[in-house]
């Protein structure tokens, strides 16, 4: 007798604490976590893509440019530096990783632009075919990166409403859902703008690369 | 000491640079984003630069190529896509047209922006082992801005559409009729010529006789196909076959049913290519393709 009442109980308390869950947010908590997730990984995706094609795009340059040393070693270096970085899914929690993995990106692709403003003064570079593709290569990644922050941005900010707004709040801080670090703004306005033309920087040449000297 | 100053010099920075983008976004938003056209045809001039033949031309390869590859190719003229960038403009018509088959994202898009004189591939993401970007740049650079530069813009998209069609062809890739099960045409088709021939053979047959009846029976049934399709051949098919049905059906009821479905299975299949409007298939693009200018 006492064992069915307590069967019955259970039961019944598996079915509220069911439905209060479903009700307060817990599978769209899950499923917004795991959009956030795969749109990190499209990011990460679309970045490794960029930095596979920059050895190819290095030496095609070098066959035309290449006294072109300090932008070239420029890129190569800021590439080791953002490969360097661990991306590992965590990041997206951490902030101060997130933003160091940012500006490590950042860096690379203002390398990137500076390398192609020097490839526009040689004309036997710009018609060279295999060069042509990989900018376009290039270009494409530009935009596929640009696409998959625009699509990762959604995907936290929609998963930070759920996170933040009552009652799934309750849900989320009972089972450690915080709020995600989302990708900082004053990178976003440097990334999100078409690569801008900058001839102050690589004209002294000699001078140590004003973007090395904070980083020690 | 100095470490401080350059962290506040570095917090003012910011916060400038934070004022300033809020402006900047201000400003964005205060000009209205051009908007998203709906997904009415193949070819979509906003502009009025196509010559209407060259529409129409462009219109049934596009549609060919979807009937027997699968894939969904538009064309779309604007005027401009000012303020935003052609790439960002691109994507936003992808992600609303959802071009390509669901799960195949066989899409892509020839974006003009005429004023602008930018143009632009856009590439689904199953596309984009068939139509690089590196392939999708030569089409823009090579192919369509030379006659644009001309003036030429019915002789720059068409070209430009051919070649995009003839990647997309040498490319493996599903078959179509997974559109045609979806899209369901071919099932509702299916059971009502099925119905259709059966009582009005039967019907028929009461009238003129079996063999009468059955010739009758075909001859409309093959009208009936020729008309909805406009191909002779499939209507003279379509004919025979249902006067064949109706022969046997008058003979034996009993094993005819089953060869009936298969005879009429294969004429649904080819009536449900024809039939059908146009929309997305639910195909995903990621940014993929290049742009150009001329």
């Amino acid at each position: 007798m006492r064992g069915t009442a307590l069967s019955w109980g259970a039961i019944g308390l598996g079915t509220v604490v069911a439905f209060w869950l479903s009700g307060c947010g817990y599978n769209a908590l899950q499923s917004k976590d795991e959009q956030v997730k795969s749109a990190w990984s499209e990011v990460l995706n679309q970045y490794q893509r960029r930095a596979d094609l920059i050895p190819n795009l290095v030496n095609t340059v070098k066959g035309y440019a290449a006294q072109e040393q300090t932008v070239l070693l420029g890129v190569t270096e800021a590439r080791a530096k953002a490969g360097s970085i661990q991306a590992s899914p965590d990041m997206i929690n951490d902030p101060q990783a997130l933003a160091k993995f940012q500006a490590a990106q950042g860096e690379l692709s203002g390398a990137l632009s500076r390398l192609l403003v020097v490839s526009e003064r040689y004309p036997e570079l710009k018609s060279d075919q295999n060069f042509r593709d990989l900018q376009a290569q290039l270009e494409g990644t530009e935009n596929r990166i640009a696409v998959a922050r625009n699509r990762y941005i959604q995907a936290v900010q929609d998963y930070n409403l759920t996170v933040r707004s009552f009652p799934d709040n309750l849900t989320a801080s009972m089972f450690g859902y915080k709020p995600k670090p989302n990708f900082a703004v004053e990178n976003e306005a440097v990334i999100s703008k078409p690569p801008a033309v900058d001839f102050s920087a690589p004209a002294p040449a000699p001078a140590p690369p004003p973007a090395s000297a904070p980083a020690q | 000491m100095a470490f401080t100053q350059l962290r506040l010099r570095a917090a003012a920075a910011a916060a400038a640079a934070a004022a300033l983008l809020c402006f900047a976004a201000g400003l964005a938003f205060s000009q209205a984003l051009v908007p998203v056209p709906p997904l009415s045809a193949r070819v979509i001039d906003l502009t009025g630069i196509l010559s209407g033949s060259a529409v129409n031309r462009i219109e049934t390869e596009l549609a060919a190529l979807e009937a027997h590859k699968g894939s969904q190719i538009v064309v779309l003229v604007v005027p401009t896509t000012h303020p935003e960038e052609i790439e960002q403009y691109g994507i936003r018509v992808a992600d609303q047209w959802k071009l390509g088959r669901k799960g195949i994202d066989d899409g892509a898009i020839l974006l003009v922006a005429k004023d602008d004189r930018r143009v632009r591939i856009e590439v689904g993401y199953g596309l984009e082992g068939a139509l690089p970007d590196a392939i999708a740049n030569r089409i823009t650079d090579e192919t369509i801005a030379p006659h644009f530069k001309l003036g030429d813009y019915d002789g720059g998209v068409e070209a430009g559409v051919a070649q995009m069609i003839a990647v997309v062809n040498g490319e493996p890739l599903p078959e179509p009729d997974r559109r045609w099960e979806r899209h369901s045409s071919v099932h509702n088709v299916l059971p009502l010529a099925l119905i259709v021939v059966v009582v009005g053979s039967g019907l028929l047959r009461g009238l003129f006789g079996r063999l009468g009846g059955s010739l009758a029976t075909g001859g409309l049934a093959g009208g009936i196909a020729w008309l909805l399709t406009h191909v002779l051949a499939l209507g003279a098919g379509a004919g025979v076959l249902a006067f064949l049905f109706a022969m046997l059906l008058g003979s034996n009821r009993g094993w005819s049913t089953g060869f009936g479905g298969g005879v009429a299975g294969g004429w649904g299949g080819g009536f449900g290519g024809g039939g059908g409007g146009f929309s997305g298939g639910g195909g995903r693009f990621g940014g993929g393709g290049a742009s150009g200018s001329w």
